[in-house]
């Protein structure tokens, strides 16, 4: 039988002999994030990737939520910029106005999946079409984050997304999704 | 007190997550003759003063404490919680997920015995369209437990969140379990077949102060480490 009670203790240890080097990191984020948002740049946006995955940020990681949602919009933006689309970052001068962005993103997916009501769908409705997300953002959130996409949510996001998405993109999303 | 009205009472520093919250409990079914108040608490000093200071404001029978980041899913639970509560007149709070014993480490997620549901990522089993949600009091019934999960907290009875020992945000759910079960207070926590919650927390915890208030939860409650909740009812008041 384990001994919950020292595996606690020692967990508790580390994450005391972790506080100073997670402070440190985190502040790096925030500064990087400043900076690279600000100037709209988006290369030293990126840089963040490697360092949250393997340099000083892992700690984030381990201990503070939002770092995994910070890494996905990077996994996006990585993404995005890489096959020439509209970047998620795009006017978001900042690290709140881009956490705030996929929140409601999230927030608008989760109400199209739950259908609470009629007024409920038009707002989220509203909100994409006012905010055109990548195939990727679409996929990397509702792949990664806490909900669960059904086959109605997929149809009614590519029904949203039909005058904007090339062809291209459509094909490409439907690819994505069917191998979920 | 009214008994016919239910509060929901939440503490908030985030204007996203509580006008989502509120959208979701905007969208719950209200059993008839019965009505609803919000209060939101933006400017507490922690989390159990916060509490004490909405419940003392409100004149509702049912309170129902919650995270800023916990979407209610389940639109008929306003009723099933009244058919819990009314189910068995000795039960004086409810929670969404819980655990039969108060853990050794005073981490209520460590205790061996544990209920309850919660929206989650990769469930056991496909959640249907929340319209297909149902619970049935008899047949789906529900467990008591030592422990519940502070996330959703609904209440039928007002026992003072404890101050003396908890000055920031955590360790409170853990602490009114006990005072609960103390008072000689029930504890339910009801089968879902589907989750009636969405807690969106990241997944993680912020543990600031965790161990701190951990260490102050077994030096106040050490007597009730590794114990039942049968045995904390027991020498109730």
């Amino acid at each position: 039988m384990r001994n919950l009670t020292s595996e606690t203790e020692a967990y508790f240890e580390q994450l005391n002999r972790d506080r100073a080097a997670t402070q440190t990191a985190s502040l790096f984020i925030a500064d990087r994030l400043r900076e690279a948002l600000g100037k709209q740049d988006i290369p030293l946006l990126l840089s963040l990737i490697p360092y949250i995955e393997t340099g000083e940020g892992e700690l984030l990681c381990k201990y503070i939520g939002e770092t995994h949602r910070l890494l996905r919009i990077l996994y996006i933006i990585r993404l995005e910029q890489k096959y020439h689309m509209n970047l998620f970052c795009t006017g978001c001068p900042d690290q709140k106005a881009l956490m705030d962005k996929y929140l409601l993103t999230l927030f608008a997916l989760r109400r199209l999946l739950f259908r609470l009501s009629q007024s409920s769908m038009e707002e989220a409705t509203l909100f994409l079409q006012q905010n055109q997300l990548s195939v990727f953002a679409v996929h990397i959130i509702t792949q990664e984050d806490l909900i669960l996409p059904d086959d109605a949510l997929y149809e009614k996001i590519q029904e949203l997304h039909a005058h904007c998405w090339s062809d291209e993109e459509a094909r490409l999303f439907a690819s994505l999704i069917e191998h979920r | 007190m009214n008994d016919h009205k239910f509060c929901f009472i939440i503490c908030t520093n985030n204007s996203l997550l509580l006008e989502e919250a509120v959208h979701y409990i905007n969208h719950l079914y209200i059993p008839d003759g019965y009505e609803i108040d919000l209060l939101a608490v933006t400017d507490a000093a922690s989390m159990t003063e916060g509490y004490n200071e909405a419940m003392n404001a409100s004149d509702a029978k049912y309170k129902i404490y919650m995270h800023q980041d916990v979407f209610i899913l389940n639109k008929n639970i306003l009723s099933d919680l009244l058919s819990i509560f009314q189910a068995n007149s000795q039960i004086g709070m409810v929670g969404m997920v819980g655990y039969d014993t108060v853990s050794a480490d005073g981490i209520m997620w460590h205790a061996p015995g544990n209920y309850g549901n919660v929206y989650q990522k990769k469930p056991a089993v496909i959640y249907p369209a929340l319209s297909e949600y149902h619970y049935f009091p008899e047949t789906d019934g529900f467990h008591f437990a030592a422990q519940i999960d502070g996330f959703l907290i609904a209440t039928c009875r007002d026992l003072p969140w404890d101050t003396a020992h908890l000055k920031d945000w955590d360790f409170y759910d853990a602490f009114q379990s006990i005072r609960f079960l103390q008072s000689g207070y029930k504890i339910a926590v009801p089968v879902q077949r589907h989750p009636w919650c969405m807690h969106d927390d990241g997944q993680f915890l912020n543990m600031e102060k965790y161990d701190y208030y951990r260490h102050v939860f077994r030096d106040v409650y050490g007597e009730w480490l590794g114990k039942n909740y049968s045995e904390i009812l027991s020498v109730a008041e």
